[in-house]
């Protein structure tokens, strides 16, 4: 409450759903994440971005599967081990993220918030 | 004319909802008497009424309509006020006009409504003293006495073509009647409403008093003379405006009302979205449909494959139905295009006819908005630049005035949408120079180009400006817009014309976007899906044949589809994928993107199916190789192939990679290029090499179709004269001379062309012979030794020019100099140079 008048968009405490990623922890803010699935078949893109897993059908939706690893620029999955596929949804539009595995919803306090020093993880301090 | 009963239906559904929208707006109107907006909507509602019912006879009707529209507009004007007297009268007025709709529907006729105390009371209030408050019974009657006076004044001027003068008096006359019956019941009401009211202020006594009177029939007997007046002088004035009678979507409508019947009912209005959602589940039903006949057709419970059978059928037919809810016929768009015709062809001097054909033809509603503006613009391009000035058009011999026409017809799930005119036509020669100038193409590109090809250049962005436009033929100003808008619907554009014959703009449109009868075919594993409405046929080539029939032009592969060279493009080499067929069997699906044909070459074929189209991500979109995705009976995800794209990009590549091969031949002409020929038999055991990027098109000709001009023979050949050069006269060899079919290769060059005769042709070779020699004679350029036989090669510049002396002379511009010809006979490159 007491940093409401610092950050309005962002409450005193946020809930985050983490997951894991190449041995990391991660986190996304829990109201983007519409849904957790397993086991999905993904259809490649040929010439698609190399970030790009693929289309996924989300009960006849076509959502775009992002391979998280990829994207931040961690080595590939090991062979035989399966993504777990987190459906968000920003702006209207689902897209999902291919991570290792789902870890869990913590509360985070505004507070602890660091300012990010790489690229693209916001890491919750603990 | 089809059906006065179709405009007089029409007239009822819409006067019907209007009428709802009316009594609301009355309603609303009394607690907000000022709202302009209101009133001119009511007044505008009832003067459609006014006009429709003149056109159609309606006496009766038209003259309620009347009254209330005189009222109507000085309230508007504010030279009267909105009392509760007046609301109530024109309540009155929207029942009476009700119950003349309802006479009108169930007899065709206005039956024996009666109108006179309507028109009185409106009359009455009309005349009304500004007085705002209850209307006091003495003044009714003046009143009355004023009406005379008052309805002459207006009616002349609607009257004047009427041919019985007595009318306005006799209308005077029946008003004057029934209001008289009118104003001595407005007591009687008024005294029975009074004792519910203890304290009879004026105001809720006067909202009493109208309430009252539509109710009981007034038992009037004058409507015998009514119907004798038959002013209908003011009707063809009145067409009535549709956009003002199109009221607001979405509005909330009461229930039933008393007053509408069948024909109201049978027509309702839906919310776009809602059919959007509706369609959208079908859409899904579709899908799941296709998953369970697929799993079901595994199973052999008889129970559970009759149900499901009984699912194919109902899904099928719900889908049909929830289509045609959405299909709209053509016509809705065409019916502006008169006007766009008329204005513009008085504005540029020309006298041009619309004519139309398949106006019903039905598609749906969201493509009949993306089609309308391409259409407009087409129909202006052809007003503008097709049509010639009737000057011109009398010179030519054609008839003055211009005939464009719009045609629409269904044609195999699809709808076509023509635009013709028989002007000037598109000449394809400068087409292409004026491709060629603006480096949009290079003269070789050019020349193996045919005349239909060329036309489609047309559509190029580069094309697309003034300068251009007036310079080449007057066509395409925007036409590259016309066509993205076109392709972005998922439909195809082409032209075609003769030159001075006219030209025609033909548009493929799908039926609907949604759901989409599509190809699935399978490539490096994974399965895509091609819209049906690119697809004109499937080649399946066993390997034997695959390798005689499909053959490498410059890099880039070649089938010989029925004579006609179909350039191929392998889908697993445009993914950057392995292909996984690997047995040399070769499966084609051709295509037809742009009025040019290419074969798209898949692993495999799997099934045709309808697939619901589903939006992709931009990032999938920016790729251009895939107009969207579907999910597939088992559940998969597939891509469907953005056929347009897919052949601008593989077939300009291609073509960027010829000519570049081309250039390096040009520049190094000691090396060997690797060179296609065509090999031809020619009689007497002769064989001739022609290089194959010469060849156009291989023809079969009947002899008897060959006609001679002077020593010539030419034969007619897609509305040209195509000149003959017989290859075994040509070059002395004695070939059989009775054969009922010529084998023909075509040869076109800058708008002309000549056909080359030859006995058989034998076969497509590669050219790298090493052994080559200048011992030649006339017509040649040497002889070489390709696959063990000596082979001679045709000097194609002199065989040429055998059949058409004048056939370079014509665009010498274009062509390379007679210089880069090693005539010699020392280099037996020469002929592989561009000819």
């Amino acid at each position: 409450m007491s940093t409401a008048t610092e950050a309005r968009t962002v409450p005193a405490t946020s809930q985050l759903a983490t997951f894991w990623l190449d041995g990391d922890l991660y986190g996304v803010e829990v109201e983007h994440v519409q849904e957790v699935l397993r086991s999905q078949s993904i259809t490649r893109v040929p010439l698609a971005p190399p970030a790009v897993a693929g289309l996924i059908n989300l009960r006849g939706q076509v959502v775009t599967a992002i391979e998280l690893r990829e994207r931040l620029s961690r080595p590939a999955r090991p062979e035989g081990e399966q993504p777990v596929v987190i459906v968000v949804r920003l702006h209207g539009e689902a897209v999902s993220l291919l991570v290792d595995s789902i870890a869990d919803v913590v509360d985070v306090d505004v507070r602890d918030f660091e300012a990010r020093r790489t690229r693209s993880t916001v890491r919750p301090a603990s | 004319m089809e059906g006065l009963d179709d405009i007089v239906e029409e007239f009822l559904v819409e006067s019907h909802e209007n009428l709802d929208q009316l009594d609301q707006d009355l309603v609303a109107l009394e607690q907000d008497p000022r709202s302009r907006d209101r009133l001119s909507s009511i007044f505008r509602t009832i003067h459609t009424i006014k006009g429709t019912s003149g056109f159609l006879a309606f006496n009766r009707l038209e003259e309620v309509a009347h009254v209330g529209e005189n009222l109507l507009s000085r309230l508007r004007d504010g030279a009267l006020e909105l009392t509760p007297v007046r609301t109530d009268a024109l309540l009155h007025m929207v029942d009476t006009i009700r119950a003349l709709l309802a006479a009108i529907e169930a007899s065709g006729g206005e039956g024996s409504v009666v109108v006179a105390d309507t028109v009185a009371t409106l009359s009455a209030v009309l005349e009304d003293a500004p007085a705002p408050v209850a209307v006091p019974e003495p003044e009714a009657a003046p009143a009355v006495a004023e009406v005379p006076a008052e309805v002459p004044a207006e009616e002349p001027v609607e009257a004047l073509a009427a041919p019985a003068k007595p009318a306005p008096a006799k209308r005077a006359a029946a008003k004057k009647a029934p209001a008289k019956k009118a104003a001595p019941k407005t007591p009687r009401v008024t005294k029975a409403a009074a004792p519910a009211v203890p304290k009879p202020a004026p105001v809720p006594a006067a909202e009493m008093v109208p309430a009252a009177p539509p109710a009981p029939a007034p038992a009037v007997d004058v409507p015998k003379e009514v119907p004798m007046e038959v002013p209908v002088a003011e009707a063809p004035a009145l067409p009535p405006t549709a956009a003002e009678l199109v009221p607001e979507p979405g509005e909330e409508r009461a229930g039933a009302q008393p007053g509408r019947r069948a024909v109201a009912d049978s027509t309702i209005r839906v919310d776009v979205d809602l059919l959007d959602a509706l369609m959208l589940l079908v859409g899904e039903l579709v899908l799941t449909r296709n998953q369970i006949v697929q799993y079901v057709g595994r199973q052999t419970d008889q129970d559970l494959v009759r149900a499901s059978q009984r699912l194919n059928l109902i899904a099928s037919e719900l889908q049909e139905g929830v289509m045609k809810t959405r299909m709209q016929p053509i016509d809705h768009i065409w019916s502006k295009l008169p006007r766009v015709v008329r204005d513009l062809g008085l504005q540029c001097g020309k006298s041009v006819r619309l004519e139309m054909e398949g106006r019903e033809t039905e598609l749906d509603k969201t493509l009949l908005e993306a089609v309308k503006d391409p259409l407009t613009h087409l129909v202006r391009n052809s007003v503008d630049h097709g049509v010639e000035p009737t000057a011109v058009r009398t010179a030519a011999g054609k008839p003055a005035e211009g005939v464009l026409t719009l045609r629409a017809r269904h044609e195999s799930g699809q709808v076509v949408v023509e635009v013709a005119d028989d002007g000037a036509g598109i000449d394809p020669v400068k087409i292409g120079a004026k491709a060629v100038e603006r480096g949009l193409l290079t003269p070789d590109a050019l020349s193996r180009m045919s005349p239909a090809d060329i036309l489609q250049l047309v559509f190029l962005p580069g094309f697309s400006t003034a300068a251009a436009v007036t310079n080449v033929s007057g066509r395409g100003v925007g036409m590259d817009v016309v066509k993205t808008n076109i392709e972005s619907i998922g439909g195809t554009i082409e032209v075609e014309s003769v030159p001075g014959r006219g030209t025609c703009t033909r548009l493929r449109i799908p039926l609907t976007l949604a759901i989409v009868p599509a190809l699935t075919i399978e490539c490096a594993g994974d399965r895509y899906a091609i819209p049906q409405i690119s697809l004109q046929e499937l080649v399946a080539l066993d390997a034997e044949k695959a390798a005689a029939a499909v053959e490498e032009v410059g890099g880039a592969s070649v089938y010989r589809l029925r004579g006609e060279l179909l350039p191929l493009v392998h889908l697993a080499d445009v993914l950057g994928l392995p292909s996984d067929r690997h047995d040399g069997h070769v499966v084609i699906a051709v295509l037809r993107s742009e009025g040019r044909r290419f074969g798209l070459v898949v692993d495999r074929v799997i099934n045709t199916e309808e697939i619901v189209v589903k939006a992709v991500g931009g990032q999938m979109k920016a790729i251009g190789l895939y107009s969207g995705a579907t999910v597939l009976g088992d559940g998969a995800v597939a891509l469907i192939l953005d056929v347009q794209a897919l052949a601008r990009r593989a077939l300009r590549a291609e073509t960027a990679e010829r000519q570049e091969a081309r250039v390096a031949a040009s520049v190094t002409i000691a090396v060997q290029e690797r060179q296609r020929m065509l090999l031809a038999a020619i009689g007497g055991g002769r064989r001739v090499a022609i290089p194959l990027d010469t060849v156009t098109r291989l023809e079969q000709v009947r002899s008897e179709t060959v006609e001679r001009v002077g020593s010539r023979e030419v034969v007619q050949y897609r509305g040209a004269i195509l000149p003959i050069v017989r290859l075994d006269r040509h070059l002395g060899a004695f070939g059989e001379t009775d054969r009922e079919t010529l084998e023909v290769i075509v040869y076109a060059d800058h708008g002309r062309s000549v056909a080359i005769v030859v006995e058989e042709i034998l076969d497509i070779v590669d050219g790298e012979a090493s052994v080559h020699s200048d011992i030649d004679d006339l017509g040649l350029l040497g002889s070489a030794v390709i696959g063990d036989r000596v082979t001679e090669l045709l000097d194609v510049r002199a065989a040429i020019l055998a059949a058409d002396p004048a056939f370079y002379t014509t665009a010498p511009a274009a062509f390379p100099s007679p210089d880069a010809f090693d005539v010699d006979g020392l280099g037996s490159t020469a002929p592989l140079m561009e000819v």
